[in-house]
């Protein structure tokens, strides 16, 4: 350690300024919970620190970051890198943070709001710091704190057999895949002898993907088994139905956004498809190497394999199902299997002149998906009262007739899922086979089929979204459905529906495309959907 | 006495994982399928500390430090949790817990279910040491 | 890395710091003795007084108050071990350079508030009563 690189430790606190305010907010909510519970105070408590979480971001973006020498230092040496993907990420958070608290606004009986919207509150800063981890020491810790308040908050809204299943299960299979996790990250460091992850890909890929050892096949598919867990990939998927269907709906719309992203932000930075500059360095005499290949070449192919499956098999169970949080969760599954197409393109799309398009169609989806799955789960939440639940796809029956608007907008929501155009959900699955069937060279052919099977898994997703399109708008319903009055409910369903519909078109398609590619720190560039 | 190698560590290490992630998908028992990811951890921790021997390196046992202290916050909420099944079930046996599950989809019916518990002796009481508390309305509801 | 060489007399502040404890053991145990008042009753006359009746089966089940109080030493007692490193290295030669000391202490007294929050949400939980 130098003087230079001190210096930059001891700079990093104010940079992460955005999740201390949460941390704080945290802490002080827990503490205030014991003395006063209600849930309208705390969530006012918590929606006003998420705001404050976003205006300290905004003003700690704005803060020079090291540069030259000491930014190369910087990136070789802090726990923390403050680059232009994890402000995007952490932006995202904090927006997926406020949609919750406002879900959830009444659904969490008084007496555990405080410790749940705390619990929510850690769970946003852990995601952002997921995003800023630039060592394998922090990139754990910040996962710890993104699953260890999941479990309280799956438990607390509602302590009914159900629930407490799918916390159990949901814990038991968690800590399963941090040990899986670990198991890579001790390979990796002794690989490399360094836990800076920017230190250890620049050295994974000074050596050339082709001849590494078999211990870095290992930590590969240990480190993608573990995050496989939380990003829902297929053989990795057991718990997702049972958990969704039988946690509470806030809790399942959490689970089937943040993890996600989380997750996916994680493989990206251990993995090498993103690296800040400086890594990525040509050796003399070694075959130069794709971005993503740092551990093996074999790193796309993985991919295809996981992607194909992962989609087939979500959709194709998601068809069977009748309860409406199970079907959700296999759509969760399926739509993983998307994300996972464009992960796995994305290596043979970084030469072209457009960037890597395949991780700008990733967090493009990343971001239509969480909108549109978020309002999904909050019509659920919305309609559904003790007395007259929603459960199964058929309690919608005669939705149209009794709240047109709600339904209306969960046939947005849908169509999206779909991939309808018009909706982010089009935009975003145009994005990532547009990137597949891109791909030139050899492997031209193996990404046209996968292309080709993820259009097939579209046609067949349409199938159960439309059912319950079919369900709400032709059949009438026995009881017809109550639901409550519930403002904050109804305002994150307005929010998502607007988004689902405005990322797709001018100018918020132009300006996520725009915020995408500046996350990956490339210009600007033109494409085809930003044209339109 | 020859040293130990880093290749032995690292058996050993593999070996505690493996056998731990066996436990966990083969054992029933709540608390023994926790224990058993537990030992997954501890299989990781030798992986490190023998890496961090080898590279001369602090690195490796920084992250162990962690994962003790993560392991340990795990190991409280499990606690709590697995109490409350155990209230609820009466019994630590997790193939009692599939209410969830594929809606076709028949419950698993073991053909072994786990030995009872040998005899369900009252809960002992507590001899209070001092004056007994005196139990207030309002103190009951902070479960 | 090479191990240092042992040499007895660099420990003479641990045989020091050993009589001071068996000094003050002693001591107590005495004035206990002497100042101490002294009650008899049945709780009192246990061999352990702490709530477990120390003779029959060991395998009886526990109280479920045990189990909280476990939780709770659980956390509060791993959350130790940061203290351990950071004591060793904080203000040693080659340990926390000079530019960190600060930052490193404010990290550590944080922590330590931390503890205390915990304490106090315990506390307002209840679940210090025995009951």
């Amino acid at each position: 350690m130098n003087d230079l690189q001190n210096a930059l430790l001891a700079g990093q606190f104010r940079y992460i300024l955005p999740e201390i305010v949460l941390a704080v907010a945290a802490t002080g909510i827990f503490i205030g919970g014991t003395f006063r519970s209600g849930r309208y105070l705390w969530s006012w408590a918590a929606l006003g620190s998420l705001v404050a979480s976003l205006f300290v971001l905004t003003i700690t973006a704005g803060f020079v970051l090291p540069s030259g020498e000491a930014g190369r230092t910087a990136t070789f040496s802090t726990p923390l890198l403050f680059d232009s993907l994890a402000n995007f990420v952490r932006v995202l958070a904090i927006v997926a943070g406020i949609l919750l608290v406002l879900f959830s606004w009444n659904e969490v009986p008084d007496r555990h709001a405080a410790d749940y919207l705390a619990c929510l509150l850690v769970i946003i800063g852990g995601v952002g710091l997921t995003a800023c981890a630039n060592d394998l020491v922090s990139l754990y810790l910040a996962l710890e704190l993104i699953s260890i308040p999941t479990y309280i908050l799956l438990y607390l809204p509602r302590h009914d057999d159900a629930a407490q299943e799918a916390a159990l299960k949901y814990f038991l299979l968690s800590i399963f895949s941090s040990a899986l996790l670990l198991f890579g990250f001790s390979y990796l460091y002794g690989l490399t002898g360094t836990t800076n992850i920017a230190a250890i890909l620049h050295t994974l890929y000074g050596q050339g993907g082709g001849d590494m050892p078999a211990v870095a096949q290992i930590a590969l598919i240990t480190v993608v088994a573990g995050l496989g867990f939380r990003i829902t990939a297929a053989p990795f998927h057991f718990y997702a139905p049972d958990v969704y269907q039988g946690a509470p709906t806030v809790g399942a719309a959490l689970l089937a956004s943040l993890p996600k992203l989380a997750g996916f932000i994680a493989l990206l930075r251990v993995l090498g498809f993103v690296t800040p500059d400086g890594v990525l360095v040509p050796v003399a005499g070694r075959p130069h190497v794709l971005p993503g290949m740092a551990l093996s070449d074999q790193v796309p192919i993985l991919f295809w394999f996981l992607a194909a499956f992962t989609m087939s098999l979500g959709n194709l169970l998601a068809v069977l199902q009748d309860n409406l949080k199970r079907l959700l969760a296999y759509s969760s599954v399926a739509h993983a299997g998307y994300m996972l197409v464009a992960l796995a393109a994305a290596p043979y799309l970084s030469e072209r002149s457009s960037g890597s398009d395949g991780v700008h169609a990733l967090l493009y989806y990343l971001v239509a998906y969480g909108v549109m799955t978020i309002g999904a789960f909050a019509v659920i939440a919305f309609l559904s009262t003790p007395e007259r639940p929603v459960d199964n796809v058929e309690d919608l029956a005669g939705l149209s007739g009794s709240h047109p608007y709600v339904a209306l907008m969960l046939a947005v929501f849908m169509f999206s899922l779909i991939g309808m155009p018009l909706t982010a959900g089009f935009t975003g699955k145009f994005l990532i086979f547009f990137g597949a069937m891109n791909v030139v060279g050899e492997q031209a052919d193996l990404y046209r089929w996968l292309a080709v099977i993820g259009m097939l898994n579209a046609a067949v997703g349409g199938w159960y979204y439309l059912r319950i399109i079919a369900v709400m708008y032709l059949r009438t319903a026995l009881r017809p459905i109550q639901g409550r009055r519930n403002v904050p409910g109804l305002v994150t369903l307005i929010v998502c529906a607007v988004l689902t519909i405005g990322l797709s078109i001018p100018p918020g398609a132009n300006v996520l495309l725009d915020a995408v590619k500046n996350a990956t720190g490339i210009k600007s560039t033109p494409s085809p959907i930003a044209q339109r | 006495m020859t040293p130990v190698g880093l290749q032995s560590y690292l058996v050993l290490g593999a070996i505690l994982f493996g056998l731990g992630a066996i436990g966990f998908l083969a054992r029933r028992n709540l608390i023994l399928m926790f224990l058993s990811a537990e030992m997954m951890v501890q299989g990781v921790a030798v992986n490190l500390l023998a890496f961090s021997r080898f590279r001369g390196n602090l690195g490796g046992q920084v992250l162990t430090l962690f994962m003790i202290t993560v392991a340990a916050c795990e190991a409280a909420i499990a606690l709590a949790l697995i109490l409350m099944l155990y209230r609820r079930r009466k019994s630590l046996d997790v193939s009692l817990w599939q209410e969830l599950r594929e809606p076709d989809q028949d419950a698993v019916i073991d053909e072994e279910p786990l030995p009872l518990p040998p005899m369900e002796e009252p809960s002992p009481r507590l001899t209070p040491a001092g004056p007994a508390p005196q139990k207030r309305e309002e103190e009951v509801s902070h479960v | 890395m090479t191990e240092p060489t042992f040499d007895l007399s660099l420990y003479y502040p641990i045989f020091l710091y050993l009589l001071i404890l068996l000094g003050f053991a002693t001591t107590v145990m005495i004035l206990i003795h002497v100042v101490g008042p002294r009650k008899k009753t049945p709780v009192k006359q246990m061999p352990y007084e702490s709530g477990m009746d120390p003779v029959g089966d060991a395998r009886q089940r526990f109280d479920v108050k045990f189990y909280l109080i476990a939780i709770m030493f659980l956390v509060f007692d791993v959350e130790l071990l940061f203290l351990y490193p950071w004591a060793v290295a904080a203000y040693q030669e080659g340990g926390v350079p000079e530019v960190l000391r600060r930052p490193v202490f404010w990290g550590v007294l944080v922590f330590i508030v931390m503890l205390l929050v915990a304490y106090i949400y315990d506390w307002r939980k209840g679940v210090f009563k025995w009951r």
